[in-house]
C-alpha cells in the first residue's frame, strides 16, 4: 500500500473515499496545536487538498470519459485575453448565449432560456455585429446608426445583468470586458456605460485586476484625461490646444506656450495613453519634437536640457589620501613617546587645533563629548611635533567632512555642500591644482588660502557637523552613481557656461580639464535650490 | 469565567457557554440586545444602552451611536465636555454587558471572546482588543462575526455541511464568509466584505430620499445640525423597520413642536438603496472566486445581521443566488451565541471536545518594495504581497528581496495590508529597517518572513543572510504602544463616570423613553405624556420600590399604547 505523501501525513492508506480523507484530516487536526506547529498545519492542509484532488481524479477516471461538460459556471469566460484565437473566443462567447437556431447547440442548454435571457442573447449578437463589422476586426469609428443600435443593445445587456443571478451577471461582466478589450478602439463610445454599470474602475489598481480590465481601465482613464485636458482650467490645457492646432509651430507659438508643459503633456500621454496622440496634429507635434531636440544644444535659453544626466563618481578616493598623507606621516615619526611633556604637549596642541577647526571654545574634551570616535582619531595626531599637529588635524577634519555621507540626512548634506562650496571657491581662486586637491580630499598637501571671513564660516559649519557625529563615522568607499535631474543640469549649464555633453563628461571623468568649473557650478546650483535637490545628488557631490 | 460578546454597530449582546449550550444573558431591562449607545451629562452622569439611545432624541449632542464605525481611527467624540475615543465608548458598552453577566451569574467575567467583522483590518482589531482591556476584560480571542454565526448555525445539529455562505449585513459592516463543516471541523474557506457598509447607510439613503419631500422643511432647517441629523436618522430607522412589513410607511418626526411627515413607498426606497445593494455583490463574487466554489454548489445562504431583515436586501439576495436564503438563524443573536461557543472551546466547555475552527486571513499582507530612505528617489511604492488574502491561518511565509541601488546602506520594509498594487492605497501597519553591507545593487539579499497567527497577530522577521543581521517586529501601531501604558488610566477615567446603579436601570430607561416620547409628539398627546412623566417622577421621590414599580408599569403601558398607534 502506498503510504507516501499525502497519505502518510493523513495517516491513512491511499483512498478515493473523500469522507475518509476528511475524517483523517479532522483527526490529525484535532491532535495538532496549529499555533505551535504552523508549518505542520500548512503541510496537513496541503496533504488534505492533494488527497481530495487525487480522489477526484480517480473518480473522474471511473466515469465515462466521453462526456464534455459544458455548464454555465464562472470559469466559462475565464479566458486569457491575448492568448486565444479570435474565432475560438467568439465561438465561446456565442456558446454562452447560444443562438437558438444554431445547429451545434448543446441540448441541455436549450429549453431553459427565459424571455430576459433571450433578449440578452439577441442584444449580444447586435453588439458583436457592430463591434466586428462583417465578422472582422475594424479600427473604423462606429457610425451614428451603429452607435444607437449598439448602445441600446448594451443597455439591454446591463439591465439583464442587474436582474440576473451571480453566475450570469459575472459571465456578462467578464464577457463585455473581454469583448471591449478586444475591439478597442471601436468600442470606445460604450465603455463608460458598461464601466459604470459593472464598477470596472473600482477594480483599477487591485492586485487581481482582470487583464482585460487592466487594459480598459487605462483607456478609460485616458478618455477622462482627454475630457479634462480640454477644460480651460486644466494646467496642460494650453499645451493640448497648441498641439491640436494644424501645421508647424511658429516662433510666436513657442513664446505663447511653455515648452515644459508641451513636453510634459507629450511624454505623459505617450507613456500612459498613447491612443490620445491621434487627437493631436502630427505636423505640429513633430515640429515641437524637433524643436526640443534642437534646443537641447548648449547655450539655449532657459531650462533647455530637461534630460537627466547620470554621473558615476568614486567615493573614497579621499581615503587613499588619508592613508598616505596622515597615518603615513605618523609612521615616519614613530608613535609619540608617553612622557609627561609629550602628554602636556598633546593636550595643548589638541586644544589649539580644535579651536582652530571648530571655533573658539571647543577643545579636545568638548570634541570627545560630542563625538568620541572622532576624538580617538584626532588623538594620535595631537602628539605630532614640529608644528605638524594643527595642519594634520585640520586636514583630517576637512577630509572627514568631505566624506561624511553615510548616515547623513538632508540637512547634514547641505552643510557639507556649503563647506564644499566654500573650499571650491577659495581653491578656484588659487589654482586649478588646488581645486583638484579639494575635490579628491587631498587636504594634507594643500594650503587652502581662506579669508578670515571664510574661515569663520568654515568653523561654524564644521561645528554643525561635529554635533551630528558624522565626522567620526567610518568612511566607506566604492562607486556611487547618481542621476542629476534635468532642471539641475540646466542650472549648472547656466552657471558654468559649459555645454551639456562637456558638463556630463567633466562631472564623470576625474581628469577632465573642465572638472573644476563643472563641479563648482553644480555645487552652486545645488546650494541655490537646497530643498529640491535629490538626496543622491547631495551625496554624490 | 469567559463570555462571548457581539460588539455590534447598533446592538451588542453577551452570551456564555452553560450546560452544553450557548445562552444569551439579558440586560437590566430584561432584553437580550443592548443598544450600542452612550450618553453623557455634565457632572459625569452616564447612560449606556437603551436609555442612552432614548436620549438621542432629547440630547443629540451628548449622545453617540454607531461608534464602531470610528474604531481604529484617530477620531474622538466629545459628549457633555468629556472627550472619549471609540475604544472608550466600546469599553463602556462592554462593561455594561459584563455587569449584566455578573448580575445573572453572581460572577464577574474575567475574560471574553469578542467578535469583529471579518473584514476589519489590523488596526480596527487592535482597537477592539484595547476596548476590552479598558473594560477590564482579558480579550482571549477576537473571532470573526460570520465565523461566529457559522458556529451557531452549524452547531445547531452538528451534522456535516457542504460549503455554505454566511451573509452578514450589520448596522455598519458587511461580511461574506464561505464555511464548510465536517467531522466537527468548522472550516472557513474564504471571507470578503466591506467594512463601511451597513444598515446605517440605508438609513442615510432614506434620509436623502425623504428630506426634500417633508411637509415643512423650514421647521427642520431651523434646528441645529446635530439635532436635525439625530431626528432624521431616528425617523429613518423607524421607517425602515416599518417597510419590512408594509409596502409603504410614513416617515414622521417632530421638529420643534411641528410634526413633519412624508410617505415612502417600497419602490422609492428600493431605488434609493440601489447603489448600496449593488455593493453587496462584489464581496460575494470575490469570496466565491477565492475558494473556487461554484455558487450552485453552495448548500445554503445563511442570513445574519439585523439589516438582512430588509426586504430590499432579501430580494437582491434571492436574485443573486437564484434561490431563497436560509433565515433559520436569529439574525441578532447568532453572532453572540457563536462567540459563546468559542469561549466554551477556549475554556474546555462540555460537549465541545471535538470542535475545531480554522479561519483565513481576510486581507493580503505584504511590503512596499524597498526604498533607501524617506527622501530617496526610489519610491516606486509597489505592493509585494507575502501572505495572500484567504490563506488559512496560522500561516508563515518567507519572501526574498534584493537591494535596489548601489551601496545601499539599509533596507526599509514598510508593511501593508490591502489589495491595491499601489501601497499608498493600502493600510500601513508598521515599518522595519535593517542595515545591509554596501554592495552593488542587487547583490545583497534580504529575507522577510511574515507569521500570522489565529488571533490575527502579525509578526515580521527580517534577516540579511550575508551578515547574519536579523530584525523582528510584532506589529504594534503607535496607538497600541501608547495605550498599553494608559489602559489603566483610561479605565480609571471611565470609572469616574457615574453609570446608574443596576437596580435603577429600569427607572432611568423609562425616564429617558418618556422624555423622548414627549419630544416626539405634539399637542394633547404631549400633554398626556408630560403628565405621566410628572407622576412617575413623583413616585420615584417616594422611594418605595412597590409604588415605583407600579408607576413605571403604568407609564410603560401608556407609552406602548401611544407608540403603537401614533395619533398623527
Amino acid at each position: 500500500m502506498s503510504r507516501g505523501f499525502p497519505w502518510n501525513r493523513l495517516g491513512i492508506d491511499a483512498t478515493s473515499d473523500t469522507a475518509a480523507i476528511r475524517k483523517a484530516y479532522a483527526d490529525v487536526l484535532r491532535a495538532t496545536n496549529v499555533d505551535e506547529d504552523i508549518a505542520g498545519y500548512a503541510e496537513l492542509r496541503r496533504a488534505r487538498d492533494h488527497a481530495l484532488w487525487l480522489a477526484a481524479q480517480s473518480q473522474r477516471a471511473l466515469e465515462d470519459d466521453g462526456e464534455d461538460e459544458d455548464d454555465l459556471g464562472l470559469g466559462d469566460l475565464d479566458l486569457h485575453w491575448d492568448g486565444q484565437d479570435e474565432a475560438e473566443w467568439q465561438a465561446s462567447i456565442a456558446a454562452h448565449h447560444p443562438d437558438p437556431a444554431g445547429p451545434t447547440r448543446p441540448a441541455e442548454l436549450a429549453p431553459e432560456l427565459t424571455e430576459g435571457q433571450l433578449r440578452a442573447q439577441a442584444a449580444w449578437k447586435v453588439l458583436l455585429g457592430v463591434l466586428y463589422p462583417d465578422g472582422a476586426d475594424s479600427d473604423e469609428a462606429v457610425t451614428l446608426e451603429e452607435l444607437d443600435e449598439a448602445s441600446a443593445a448594451l443597455s439591454v445587456l446591463i439591465a439583464r445583468a442587474e436582474e440576473a443571478d451571480l453566475v450570469e451577471h459575472d459571465a456578462l461582466d467578464d464577457g463585455l470586458a473581454e469583448l471591449f478589450a478586444r475591439t478597442w478602439p471601436r468600442c470606445a463610445p460604450f465603455v463608460e456605460q458598461a464601466s459604470a454599470a459593472f464598477g470596472w474602475l473600482d477594480e483599477a489598481g487591485v492586485l487581481d485586476e482582470r487583464p482585460a480590465l487592466m487594459f480598459l481601465n487605462q483607456r478609460l482613464k485616458g478618455m477622462r484625461f482627454h475630457e479634462k485636458v480640454q477644460q480651460p482650467a486644466h494646467p496642460l490645457n494650453k499645451a493640448w490646444a497648441e498641439l491640436s492646432r494644424p501645421g508647424r509651430a511658429s516662433m510666436f507659438d513657442r513664446l505663447r506656450v511653455k515648452r515644459l508643459e508641451v513636453h510634459k503633456l507629450l511624454t505623459g500621454i505617450r507613456e500612459r495613453y498613447p491612443e490620445l496622440e491621434s487627437y493631436l496634429d502630427p505636423e505640429r507635434v513633430a515640429s515641437w519634437d524637433k524643436g526640443s531636440a534642437a534646443e537641447d544644444k548648449p547655450g539655449g535659453f532657459g531650462p533647455a536640457a530637461v534630460r537627466w544626466a547620470l554621473v558615476v563618481v568614486l567615493i573614497g578616493v579621499a581615503l587613499a589620501h588619508l592613508g598616505s598623507s596622515i597615518s603615513g606621516s605618523d609612521d615616519r615619526r614613530g608613535a609619540p613617546s608617553d612622557d609627561v611633556v609629550a602628554q602636556a604637549l598633546r593636550v595643548a596642541q589638541g586644544d589649539i587645533a580644535m579651536a582652530d577647526i571648530f571655533g573658539e571654545g571647543t577643545n579636545m574634551a568638548a570634541v570627545r563629548a560630542a563625538d568620541p570616535v572622532l576624538a580617538d582619531q584626532f588623538a594620535p595626531l595631537a602628539g605630532l611635533r614640529g608644528g605638524n599637529a594643527g595642519p594634520a588635524m585640520l586636514a583630517l577634519a576637512r577630509l572627514k567632512a568631505l566624506a561624511s555621507i553615510s548616515g547623513a540626512d538632508r540637512d547634514d548634506l547641505l552643510v557639507r555642500a556649503d563647506l564644499m562650496g566654500l573650499w571650491m571657491q577659495a581653491a578656484q581662486a588659487q589654482s586649478d591644482a588646488a581645486c583638484r586637491k579639494v575635490m579628491t580630499g587631498d587636504f594634507a598637501a594643500l594650503d587652502l588660502a581662506l579669508t578670515d571671513k571664510q574661515r569663520d564660516r568654515e568653523r561654524a559649519l564644521m561645528k554643525q557637523l561635529l554635533a551630528t557625529k558624522l565626522l567620526g563615522a567610518e568612511v566607506e568607499g566604492g562607486e556611487f552613481r547618481y542621476a542629476i535631474p534635468g532642471w539641475l543640469v540646466g542650472e549648472t549649464i547656466k552657471r558654468s557656461g559649459l555645454g551639456e555633453e562637456k558638463l556630463v563628461a567633466a562631472l564623470t571623468d576625474p581628469d577632465h580639464p573642465d572638472r573644476c568649473k563643472a563641479k563648482a557650478a553644480l555645487i552652486e546650483a545645488v546650494r541655490a535650490a537646497p530643498g529640491k535637490t535629490p538626496l543622491d545628488v547631495l551625496k554624490g557631490l | 469565567m469567559l463570555v462571548g460578546i457581539d460588539l455590534g454597530t447598533t446592538n451588542s449582546a453577551v452570551a456564555l457557554w452553560k450546560d452544553g449550550a450557548p445562552q444569551l444573558v439579558p440586560n437590566a431591562l430584561g432584553k437580550d440586545l443592548t443598544p450600542s449607545a452612550v450618553s453623557l451629562a455634565k457632572g459625569g452622569q452616564a447612560w449606556v444602552g437603551q436609555a442612552a439611545l432614548d436620549r438621542m432624541a432629547t440630547h443629540p449632542a451628548d449622545t453617540v451611536t454607531s461608534f464602531k464605525r470610528m474604531i481604529g481611527t484617530a477620531g474622538t467624540v466629545t459628549l457633555a465636555g468629556t472627550t472619549l475615543t471609540p475604544e472608550d465608548l466600546s469599553a463602556m458598552v462592554l462593561r455594561s454587558l459584563a455587569d449584566d453577566v455578573e448580575a445573572a451569574t453572581g460572577e464577574r467575567p474575567s475574560g471574553a471572546v469578542i467578535t469583529v467583522p471579518a473584514y476589519f483590518n489590523e488596526r480596527q482589531r487592535r482597537a477592539t482588543r484595547r476596548a476590552g482591556e479598558i473594560a477590564g476584560l482579558e480579550v482571549k480571542r477576537l473571532i470573526n462575526e460570520p465565523t461566529a454565526a457559522a458556529l451557531a448555525f452549524g452547531l445547531a445539529d452538528r451534522g456535516d455541511r457542504e460549503p455554505f455562505l454566511v451573509f452578514d449585513l450589520g448596522g455598519g459592516t458587511f461580511d461574506v464568509s464561505i464555511v464548510e463543516m465536517f467531522e466537527g471541523i468548522v472550516e472557513v474557506r474564504a471571507s470578503a466584505g466591506d467594512n463601511r457598509l451597513g444598515g446605517d447607510d440605508f438609513d442615510e439613503a432614506l434620509v436623502r430620499l425623504v428630506e426634500p419631500l417633508l411637509t415643512d422643511p423650514d421647521a427642520l432647517a431651523r434646528l441645529p445640525a446635530d439635532r436635525r441629523h439625530a431626528l432624521l436618522t431616528l425617523a429613518a430607522e423607524r421607517t425602515r423597520r416599518a417597510l419590512t412589513t408594509a409596502d409603504e410607511a410614513d416617515f414622521t418626526l417632530v421638529a420643534d413642536g411641528t410634526s413633519l411627515t412624508a410617505r415612502v413607498t417600497t419602490e422609492a426606497f428600493e431605488e434609493a438603496a440601489a447603489p448600496l445593494v449593488k455593493r453587496l455583490r462584489d464581496p460575494v463574487i470575490r469570496a466565491l472566486r477565492d475558494c473556487h466554489i461554484d455558487v450552485k454548489t453552495l448548500s445554503d445562504i445563511v442570513l445574519v445581521g439585523g439589516a438582512t431583515r430588509m426586504p430590499v436586501v432579501r430580494k437582491a439576495l434571492t436574485r443573486m443566488f437564484g434561490r431563497f436564503p436560509n433565515t433559520t438563524v436569529h439574525p441578532d443573536h447568532a453572532v453572540a451565541l457563536g462567540a459563546a461557543i468559542q469561549a466554551g472551546l477556549l475554556s474546555g466547555g462540555d460537549g465541545l471536545e471535538e470542535i475545531r475552527i480554522t479561519d483565513v486571513a481576510p486581507f493580503t499582507l505584504g511590503v512596499g518594495t524597498a526604498t533607501r530612505d524617506q527622501h530617496g528617489r526610489y519610491h516606486d511604492d509597489i505592493f509585494a504581497p507575502i501572505i495572500e488574502r484567504n490563506t488559512p491561518v496560522p500561516v508563515s511565509r518567507m519572501e526574498g528581496f534584493r537591494t535596489l541601488s548601489d551601496n545601499q546602506r539599509q533596507v526599509v520594509f514598510a508593511i501593508y495590508q490591502g489589495e491595491a498594487r499601489d501601497v499608498k492605497k493600502n493600510v500601513k501597519l508598521g515599518e522595519l529597517t535593517v542595515p545591509v553591507p554596501p554592495r552593488p545593487a542587487g547583490e545583497v539579499g534580504v529575507d522577510v518572513r511574515f507569521t500570522y497567527d489565529t488571533s490575527g497577530l502579525l509578526e515580521v522577521d527580517v534577516a540579511v543572510p550575508s551578515t547574519g543581521m536579523t530584525r523582528n517586529l510584532v506589529i504594534v501601531d503607535e496607538d497600541d504602544r501608547r495605550s498599553q501604558k494608559d489602559v489603566e488610566a483610561r479605565r480609571k477615567a471611565l470609572e469616574k463616570l457615574k453609570v446608574h446603579p443596576r437596580d435603577e436601570a429600569e427607572n432611568v430607561a423609562m425616564l429617558a423613553r418618556a422624555e423622548r416620547a414627549y419630544e416626539g409628539f405634539t399637542g394633547q398627546v404631549r400633554d398626556v405624556i408630560g403628565q405621566g412623566l410628572t407622576e412617575f417622577q413623583g413616585a420615584l421621590d417616594k422611594q418605595d420600590p412597590r409604588i415605583i414599580a407600579d408607576a413605571r408599569e403604568g407609564l410603560g403601558r401608556l407609552l406602548d399604547a401611544i407608540e403603537a398607534n401614533p395619533p398623527l
